[in-house]
């Protein structure tokens, strides 16, 4: 009997705690049913580019239902919109913790790690996102920029395409992939996807930089400065494509065409000591070697570390009869990983 | 004859000390070569200026350029002239202009072949000194084959040493080597011969020769008729030197003297004075802040013949000099000698035929720190004038044999004087080239290592993405989610007497405006239903269940609370049980008469497959009006209708004796016969079963 009522009494408490499951069940499927409705409110007004109307949709969603995977990753999206790092990070990491087969989530985490340059986090963040389905040409992309700078061209090349087979005139991936192409030293085949890219979107100015120095590596010089002018004709600020293009004339050994490219980079930026370097190379084959030693003096001056430079000098500075202030140079590029200066040492010696 | 004579000036020449050798006929210009056929103005100005001209070349080399500035002016008149333009190239030869000789001695050529009997060596001389060996080994020749066999035995003509100084010269061309030499500049240099540059220990103060006209100095000597030597100095002033000054005149008398060397601690100051003892080295001691007067070096070096310069080993105990005393090969030789064990000068000893050559040594330097010795000589593998050269010294004591410094240094004019510095890196000497401001100048020369490679920078940015990042590339467009919008129609069938439920009945959802079933669900045996409606709104709904008679009503879902997605409706049904009754709501007939219309059959359907389910049921089938219109006319009319129902019910295959009609008219009113909903209510179709 005692036993009779304990199982009666369990029996009771048992339908009571059920019946509350159930209640707590039904109330949870209400709460998540209208989170997804004010969630896709929130997609709707991100669609009309209504951000701040979707940012306070997305907060309410998850306001109902904080265990709400999607709006986190939604949320996320448009923090990074407005450059708010750090909080898109954290609720990348929340949509992860909530649901780990988001690819999305992996997606934008990576992003913001490119972002932050942490480039080869991003690329596992990148190829999480894609093996858990988030299959967007912009992953692919981005993988292939990664790939890239860590210089792994072949994975580069396929991702690059992958992005291109997704979304056809994908313009960047071609410029990227023609970029790709030239690392591995398939000029052509370079050229052709910068075409490509030019093809879609006439903007992409350095794809024109891009082609001319794979024609210069082709011999190709006319077609290369063709290139270059068209670059500056589209971008008259394009100051690497006037260093390039000086590069080009002196190495067809017009040395004034070059002196004015040069000139023209430091017009446009004032600190960019590459062409100070360039400058002094030309006025050294000008046999302007005080001019030149001014110049290596200034791209020292801008980037202490500029090895080149220093070597560069030392040869103005033999050209000068200033023999000893030529071999101090020699010394520091030798210091500063420049492997000819070695040599130039034994000279010195 | 005159011939003759500039041969003999050409030997003169070419064996005296360091000039630039070489011969040419003083042909004179007539009026008749300068006039030209038409008088016209300006030729009595420009043929004074000819006259002018031709004293000056006449008076000797130092006059050449003044000579040469009235013969361009005159040019301007009559530039056709051969001998003017002959003697314009001659002078040029004499001047570090000599580049342009070639344009004037060719236009002579051109118009006289035969201009001067030296036509074809003043040409030779000029390709030669404009490197254009092929050129003047040709005139070289054609000048040789222009005397005939006798003359050249008889004069002993020979152009041998040019052509082999123009294949020396192509040699040395080919194989240039790396130096920069840049002039030391106007304030240095003057429009005369400057040479023999000494720079003070301290690296501060250069000490040169020079033939620069003075207020002192204004003489000239008879062998060139250019200035006599001075000695200057000039200090430094940064990379530059300053405008040079004439030194303290205890060195500088007004005698010929020339600066030859400065000991390694700068106290001593050797000069070469020309008029004392035939052409001595003198020495003074710099004591007390002053120049003592020079005295004369040692009597073992300084002969009766001439002694021009000297040089130190770097520990001061040797010394290599040079003369033209007894014992020379040929003109000026060098010679060597060493301090003994009494500190004295040991004889002199001739440096032998590897060194000197039948042609002058001079300009010796020995290397600060080296055992190497530097001289300029018109021998050995020369280009032309004096080279350059240096012998070095192994360790067992042996010379070597001279080494041309090469070309740049060396030029087919005189390179003399050369001093290199302890680094081997920078050297000063003198010279004639073409960037001169006039006859010998001073020049440094910069060694330069190997070839080197200038590292151009690029910065390629390759990526689009890091040349012009895209914001919002990344951005991928959301997608909505599902969310279960669905309505349901839930609810309970009981019993409408018991409450019981209603087992497993059906229940149909019609659409009115579709007039189709929409929707049909089944209780459970709990008699609950739940079913899917498509929208919240009005609907018709028929209940069927097993012993029960079947319900038809309206749904009014719109006007209901949904509650989680859900709409309440219950039914109660009846049994079929004798006695029970239904109001058929949904058979309609025409006005005032009993045919059927067709919106009844779905009631009419309903009925018919009620009977057929449940077999054994009989009913009365009764037809009811409301109370306007008599009893007869009302209980008539309610009659047919019933009528009209038993016969489309049997018409659908019941049995006739399961069915029975009635009239009641409107004895059995169900509502107000005073309203006309009651009306409405009261004018109907009943079927009661009256047996099971």
């Amino acid at each position: 009997m005692r036993h009779f009522k304990i199982t009666l009494l369990m029996l009771f408490l048992s339908s009571i705690a059920f019946s509350q499951t159930n209640e707590i069940e039904q109330e949870l499927l209400k709460l998540k049913k209208q989170a997804k409705l004010i969630y896709n409110e929130g997609v709707r007004f991100a669609e009309k580019g209504q951000i701040t109307e979707a940012h306070q949709k997305f907060d309410a969603a998850l306001f109902i239902y904080s265990d709400f995977d999607l709006p986190y990753v939604e949320r996320a999206k448009l923090l990074l919109l407005s450059n708010e790092l750090d909080l898109a990070m954290n609720d990348c990491a929340k949509a992860i913790e909530l649901n780990d087969m988001l690819g999305e989530a992996f997606y934008l985490r990576a992003y913001i790690k490119l972002l932050q340059n942490d480039y080869q986090n991003a690329l596992t963040d990148f190829t999480h996102a894609i093996q858990k389905g988030f299959a967007e040409p912009q992953a692919y992309y981005y993988r292939g920029l990664m790939d890239f700078e860590l210089k792994d061209y072949n994975s580069a090349l396929i991702d690059f395409t992958m992005a291109i087979d997704k979304d056809y005139d994908f313009a960047y991936a071609y410029n990227e992939r023609g970029s790709t192409k030239r690392m591995l030293s398939d000029y052509h085949g370079a050229i052709h996807d910068y075409k490509q890219a030019l093809a879609y979107d006439s903007t992409i100015v350095i794809a024109y930089d891009n082609m001319a120095g794979c024609k210069i590596k082709t011999g190709d010089f006319e077609g290369a400065l063709a290139d270059y002018t068209k670059a500056i004709e589209k971008d008259s600020e394009f100051y690497i494509a006037y260093n390039n293009r000086g590069n080009a004339y002196y190495e067809m050994s017009n040395f004034e065409m070059a002196l004015n490219d040069f000139t023209k980079v430091i017009e446009i930026k004032k600190d960019f000591a590459p062409a100070y370097n360039n400058l002094g190379i030309t006025k050294i084959q000008l046999q302007n070697y005080l001019g030149a030693e001014k110049d290596f003096d200034i791209a020292i001056e801008l980037n202490p570390e500029y090895g080149e430079a220093y070597m560069n000098r030392g040869y103005a500075k033999e050209f000068l009869g200033k023999f000893p202030s030529a071999c101090a140079d020699w010394r520091k590029a030798q210091e500063l990983g420049i492997e000819e200066a070695e040599k130039y040492m034994t000279e010195c010696e | 004859m005159k011939l003759i004579k500039s041969i003999l000036i050409l030997m003169i020449l070419v064996l005296s000390f360091g000039f630039n050798s070489y011969s040419q006929e003083d042909i004179k210009i007539k009026k008749s070569d300068f006039q030209i056929e038409i008088k016209e103005v300006g030729f009595k100005a420009a043929w004074k200026e000819v006259k002018e001209g031709e004293k000056l070349f006449s008076a000797g080399l130092g006059t050449y350029p003044n000579a040469l500035e009235l013969y361009l002016r005159a040019a301007k008149y009559n530039s056709d002239c051969a001998k003017l333009n002959y003697k314009i190239g001659v002078c040029f030869l004499a001047t570090d202009k000599f580049y342009h000789a070639s344009e004037y001695l060719e236009k002579a050529y051109l118009k006289d072949n035969k201009v001067a009997g030296d036509i074809y060596l003043m040409l030779a001389r000029a390709y030669h000194l404009n490197l254009a060996f092929d050129k003047a080994i040709e005139n070289y020749k054609a000048y040789f084959d222009s005397f005939t066999t006798k003359e050249i035995e008889k004069y002993d003509i020979n152009v041998d040493k040019y052509i082999k100084e123009c294949r020396y010269g192509q040699d040395l061309v080919n194989q240039p080597i790396r130096v920069i030499i840049n002039n030391l500049g106007q304030r240095v240099n003057s429009v005369y011969d400057d040479y023999n540059p000494v720079l003070h220990p301290n690296n501060d103060l250069l000490y040169f020769t020079s033939r620069r006209e003075t207020e002192e100095k204004d003489k000239r000597l008879d062998v060139d008729n250019k200035y006599l030597e001075n000695i200057f100095v000039s200090e430094q002033a940064g990379d530059l030197w300053k405008k040079p000054t004439l030194v303290d005149n205890k060195l500088d008398s007004k005698n010929n003297e020339s600066i030859i060397t400065i000991s390694a601690d700068g106290n001593y100051i050797y000069l070469y004075n020309g008029q004392e003892n035939g052409g001595d080295i003198m020495v003074s001691e710099f004591k007390k802040g002053k120049w003592k007067s020079p005295k004369s070096i040692s009597k073992r070096i300084s002969s009766k013949y001439k002694e021009t310069t000297l040089t130190f080993s770097p520990d001061g105990k040797e010394m290599f000099f040079v003369s033209n005393q007894e014992g020379t090969i040929g003109g000026m030789d060098i010679f060597y000698s060493k301090l003994n064990e009494k500190e004295k000068w040991t004889e002199p000893i001739n440096m032998g035929a590897a060194i000197n050559t039948v042609y002058n040594e001079e300009g010796v330097y020995w290397h600060p720190k080296e055992d190497k010795l530097y001289f300029s000589s018109q021998g050995h593998n020369s280009m032309g004038g004096f080279d350059v050269f240096y012998i070095e010294r192994n360790e067992e004591g042996f010379w070597s044999n001279p080494v041309n410094m090469g070309y740049p240094v060396n030029t087919p004019n005189d390179d003399i004087f050369f001093k290199m510095d302890e680094n081997n890196k920078l050297a000063y000497y003198s010279s004639v080239r073409d960037n001169g401001f006039g006859g010998k100048d001073l020049y440094k020369v910069i060694f330069l290592g190997e070839e080197k490679e200038l590292k151009l920078t690029t910065d390629d940015i390759y990526l689009a993405w890091n040349y012009k990042p895209v914001e919002d590339l990344f951005y991928v467009n959301p997608k909505e989610v599902k969310v279960d919008t669905a309505l349901y129609m839930v609810g309970q069938v009981t019993d409408a007497k018991s409450g019981e439920a209603v087992k497993m009945a059906k229940i149909e959802v019609i659409d009115l405006e579709q007039s189709q079933v929409v929707a049909t669900g089944l209780a459970d045996t709990s008699g609950l239903y739940k079913i899917k409606i498509p929208k919240k709104k009005d609907f018709g709904v028929e209940v069927t269940a097993k012993d029960y008679l079947f319900f038809v009503d309206m749904a009014y879902l719109s006007q209901k609370q949904v509650v989680d997605s859900k709409v309440t409706a219950n039914f109660q049904l009846n049994k079929i049980d004798v006695g029970s009754t239904m109001v058929l709501d949904n058979i309609f007939f025409e006005t005032n008469k009993a045919t059927i219309k067709t919106e009844s059959t779905a009631e009419l359907t309903r009925l018919a497959a009620l009977l057929v389910e449940n077999p054994t049921i009989k009913l009365e089938i009764s037809g009811h009006t409301d109370n306007v219109g008599s009893y007869k006319s009302n209980q008539k009319l309610s009659e047919a209708r019933a009528k009209s129902v038993v016969n489309y019910l049997v018409s659908q295959g019941v049995s006739t004796d399961r069915l029975q009609y009635k009239g009641y008219a409107f004895n059995q009113p169900i509502a107000d016969n005073n309203t006309p909903e009651g009306r409405a209510k009261n004018r109907r179709v009943e079927f009661k079963v009256i047996s099971k």
